[in-house]
């Protein structure tokens, strides 16, 4: 396993469970449990009959025993998919401090994180390279073998300029062909607004996670002095003196957080803020033990 | 633009001071990549991009401060095409035309107006420490600017040329020689001469006479259309027909125009008639009558025409018959052939006069013949090739000559100059010496004002007979000289009397004067001259002359209005205003003295005559050159204003850092 990834990481995080209640109804067999009562054949319970509910369900053992007509409950075990969509995009190769990950080997680690997780439980994850679109796509598959496939892809990963976050959502859509579990990765620097395609996810009947990564420098422009700023995806240069515009750029990206968080919550998907100076099994910790996935 | 110490402009390589520091300053800045750079920029969107504009504006104020010390270090100068010379110092001498002509329109700006520019122009382009003189040639002459050592000022004294200054006469020659003597006066080995002038036909550039070692620059400032047409009075006689009656001539001269005009009389400001007149050189005169007036009228001639030069469209003048000239032509020889003796001539050119000019009765008599009656009844007295006087003959023409009478003293080969010098003391302007035959040697006319029309025959006269004539006299003026220096002409007065003594007898063996066309109006206008007395000898006066009015203390009113005084040989002027002039003697207007100055018609015609062929060429420079025009001054001045804008833009750049650092560190 890369760095990102490795078996220590594993095992701090191979606690962690992941259910996801509003997937039930999509999946194949799987260790999610859901209230609909469905073909399984685990049994779960008898209800009384009431009107309306499948004739096959009627017990006629409990009937012969009891006279009653209850019905069988079983309890449906879901098979999740999982996607795995990481923003490769120039920024997110940017760190502040050696100290740090990257924003693209933090995000990495989070979604092999994440789908550490989900093999393990049996379920298939697939990934996406979103700067390269549909050609990106891992497809999805069970078993730890996938997890080191996706991870392969997303090393070759080549961080380009000019990646869309829209159209590496529409990739991801494009790829879960059935209702999915799709955790997005990304520093959304592009332009929020370009998360309304989550919506669209949404209405596919996908499941959507998205983990916002940034790096600590970007969120509090910790510096001091003079600086000779440079976008990394050719934006250009701008030299500044940080005190004159710390006031102003942190007004800014309180707004570019609070816009992003409301496009996630207008589109129905899951926020995550993830800074890089936050530990990878915290934060998915707190993913799964929110209710995310339940 | 040049330099005057080229290296000095190594100081411009200071200018890499600015640039490597903001170099450096760029290179200190550490680079920090950000990727929300967008968030970054937003949030700089207004302070940060002021600031940057601020700061560029730093650099390129520190660079163009050392820039500016660097180029204003290098004595900076821009050469200049110069109106005239080359830029050294140098003595210079400007001679406008003052001629009438000059006032014809160039477009709608007169002549003398652009001649006024140019040398103003020229004056003050001038580089310091040259030596200017401005002569006005106006009659008389005037010199604006005597060998002044301050260009600009020198310049500035052209402003005194205007319309009004220029009354005319062709005093071109005489404003030269004045101008060439101030550059003879000067130290300056670079001398120069400019003359201004349109340079129109009537113009004498015969007689510059400048001499060698002076550079001259010709400038010629013609009108756009020389078309030009002028009305003039020939005559004014009393009706044959009705004794109350005037006849007024007036003719229209002029060029360019074959169509007929109408010309009018007005009669103090009423139009009493009017007719029709042909346009020409040789026009014929047009005939107007107007009753006789009460007293003295003022009338005026007009010519409706559309030409260059409106001011010789009209003529006013005193409506008044003169009277003419009586002259005893006293010949000391004898005559033997009377038409070409000592008097002959002189008298047929009277004859030839037109009456129109001038009327003239002469009597020629034998020196034995004269007596004391015969003196009381003429105007002016020629004494032709007589010895000399008796005393008592002597006596009588002194007390007459003091009285008013003129005297013309002609002496020749019979003329005993002592005696006659001593009979005519009293009143001979200049002393005669022996007469001899002389050279061939061709008379150069000084015509100083008054004398312009009377000397204007006796160019390139051959004289054969000469007399020495010592004109050292207080009261003597050498209106005209030969070659040699030598006097040819004196001019004098004694009391009311006008005398003059022509150093060469009137015949033809003493000079070809009397062959010569001009000899007809130089005996004319001499002896018109001669006769002081005011009513036949001041009818009509060029403007810029003195009239001679032969009493003291008169008053004269010009047309506006101005009264003068006649001096105590009863002249007044030079009379600068064109139109009638009153004469007012004891308070009472005496309407035979009035008189009327007129410009020279000559001046009217604004064709151009040929450039004087020495040096000088039309629309360009003889003498072409540029001045070097320090540009030191206003580099050092921006230099100073780049460097207060500089520090406006630090202390602003400095402030706005204090009011965003503020903002950032607010709760």
């Amino acid at each position: 396993m890369s760095a990102a990834f490795d078996a220590e990481f594993c095992a701090r995080i191979a606690h962690l469970r992941i259910t996801a209640r509003a997937l039930a109804d999509s999946v194949l067999a799987g260790a999610h449990p859901t209230r609909r009562v469905g073909t399984s054949i685990d049994f779960a319970e008898h209800r009384e009959y009431r009107p309306g509910d499948d004739l096959r369900m009627l017990d006629s053992r409990v009937y012969a025993r009891t006279d009653r007509w209850v019905v069988r409950r079983f309890e449906h075990e879901a098979e999740v998919r999982g996607w795995l969509s990481l923003d490769t995009s120039g920024s997110m190769q940017f760190r502040s401090s050696e100290s740090l990950p990257s924003k693209l080997d933090h995000a990495k680690k989070l979604l092999l994180g994440l789908g550490y997780l989900m093999l393990r439980q049996g379920d298939r994850i697939g990934g996406v390279d979103m700067t390269r679109g549909t050609e990106g796509i891992t497809p999805s598959g069970p078993g730890l073998s996938q997890l080191e496939r996706i991870e392969d892809s997303f090393r070759d990963v080549r961080p380009g300029a000019g990646t869309s976050l829209a159209g590496g959502l529409r990739a991801t859509g494009s790829a879960a062909t059935r209702k999915a579990l799709i955790i997005v990765a990304t520093d959304v620097i592009d332009d929020p607004t370009q998360l309304d395609v989550l919506g669209e996810l949404r209405a596919a009947g996908h499941a959507v996670v998205l983990l916002h990564v940034l790096d600590p420098l970007e969120i509090e422009l910790d510096l001091e002095g003079a600086y000779d700023f440079v976008g990394l995806e050719g934006e250009g240069r701008l030299v500044s003196d940080v005190e004159v515009v710390r006031a102003a750029y942190l007004a800014e990206m309180r707004r570019f957080l609070e816009a992003t968080r409301e496009r996630c919550a207008t589109a129905g998907a899951r926020y995550l803020l993830a800074r890089t100076d936050d530990a990878p099994e915290r934060i998915l910790a707190e993913l799964v033990t929110d209710g995310s996935f339940e | 633009m040049s330099f005057a110490l080229p290296l000095a402009l190594l100081v411009g390589l200071l200018v890499a001071g600015p640039v490597i520091a903001h170099i450096v300053r760029r290179s200190e800045t550490p680079e920090q990549k950000l990727p929300t750079f967008r968030l970054l920029e937003r949030a700089m969107a207004e302070s940060q991009q002021r600031r940057r504009l601020d700061d560029r504006w730093l650099f390129a104020l520190r660079a163009l401060a050392v820039l500016l010390a660097a180029l204003a270090a290098a004595a900076p100068f821009m050469r200049v095409p110069l109106e005239f010379g080359d830029g050294r110092a140098c003595a210079l001498a400007i001679v406008i035309d003052g001629s009438r002509s000059m006032l014809a329109r160039s477009g709608t700006t007169p002549v003398l107006e652009l001649a006024r520019a140019r040398a103003e122009r020229a004056a003050s382009e001038l580089p310091p420490g040259s030596e200017i003189t401005i002569v006005f040639a106006t009659n008389p002459p005037t010199v604006l600017a005597d060998r002044a050592r301050d260009p600009d000022a020198a310049a500035r004294t052209t402003s005194r040329i205007t319309a009004a200054a220029a009354v005319g006469g062709d005093t071109l020659a005489s404003a030269v020689h004045l101008a060439t003597r101030r550059l003879h006066a000067s130290s300056y080995a670079v001398r120069r001469l400019l003359v201004f002038s349109d340079f129109a036909s009537h113009v004498n550039t015969r007689d510059l006479g400048i001499p060698a070692g002076i550079e001259v620059d010709f400038a010629r400032t013609p009108p756009s259309d020389v078309r030009n047409a002028s009305v003039s009075l020939d005559s004014i006689r009393v009706d044959p027909a009705d004794a109350d009656s005037r006849i007024v001539r007036g003719f229209v001269s002029g060029h360019g125009y074959d169509a007929p005009t109408s010309i009018s009389l007005d009669l103090d400001g009423v139009t009493v008639d009017h007719a029709t007149a042909t346009v020409g050189e040789a026009s014929e005169a047009a005939e107007l009558h107007a009753r006789a007036p009460r007293g003295l009228a003022v009338a005026r001639l007009l010519a409706d025409v559309d030409d260059a030069l409106p001011e010789d469209d009209e003529l006013a003048f005193v409506l008044r018959v003169p009277s003419e000239t009586r002259v005893l032509f006293v010949d000391g020889e004898g005559a033997t052939n009377r038409f070409e003796d000592e008097v002959g001539l002189a008298a047929r050119a009277l004859e030839l006069v037109p009456p129109s000019e001038r009327r003239f009765e002469s009597t020629r008599v034998d020196i034995g013949a004269v007596d004391a009656a015969m003196l009381d009844r003429h105007d002016v007295v020629v004494l032709a090739n007589v010895d000399t006087l008796s005393e008592p003959l002597a006596r009588e023409l002194v007390r007459r000559v003091e009285n008013g009478v003129g005297l013309l003293v002609a002496p020749g080969d019979r003329t005993d100059g002592r005696a006659l010098s001593r009979a005519l003391a009293p009143v001979l302007p200049a002393r005669l010496g022996a007469s001899s035959r002389c050279d061939e040697r061709r008379g150069v006319v000084r015509r100083d004002a008054p004398d312009a029309l009377m000397t204007r025959g006796l160019r390139d006269v051959v004289f054969r007979q000469c007399t020495e004539v010592d004109a050292a006299l207080g009261r003597s003026r050498v209106a005209a000289a030969r070659g040699d220096g030598s006097a040819l002409l004196v001019l004098g007065s004694a009391r009311r009397g006008r005398v003059a003594v022509l150093s060469s007898p009137l015949d033809p063996e003493g000079s070809d004067l009397p062959l010569r066309p001009g000899f007809i109006p130089f005996v004319a206008s001499l002896l018109a001259y001669l006769d002081g007395s005011a009513s036949a000898a001041n009818d009509r006066i060029l403007a810029g002359e003195l009239a001679a009015l032969g009493e003291p203390r008169l008053v004269v009113r010009e047309p506006s209005g101005a009264e003068l005084r006649t001096d105590e040989h009863g002249r007044v002027g030079p009379l600068r205003e064109l139109g009638p002039h009153r004469v007012l003697r004891d308070g009472v207007v005496d309407e035979d003295a009035s008189f009327t100055v007129i410009s020279d018609p000559a001046e009217s015609d604004l064709r151009p005559a040929a450039l004087p062929a020495r040096r000088g060429r039309e629309g360009e420079r003889a003498v072409a050159g540029t001045l070097e025009r320090d540009l030191s001054a206003p580099f050092f001045a921006v230099l100073g204003l780049a460097l207060a804008l500089e520090g406006v833009l630090r202390e602003r750049q400095r402030g706005l850092r204090r009011a965003s650092t503020t903002r950032a560190i607010a709760p």
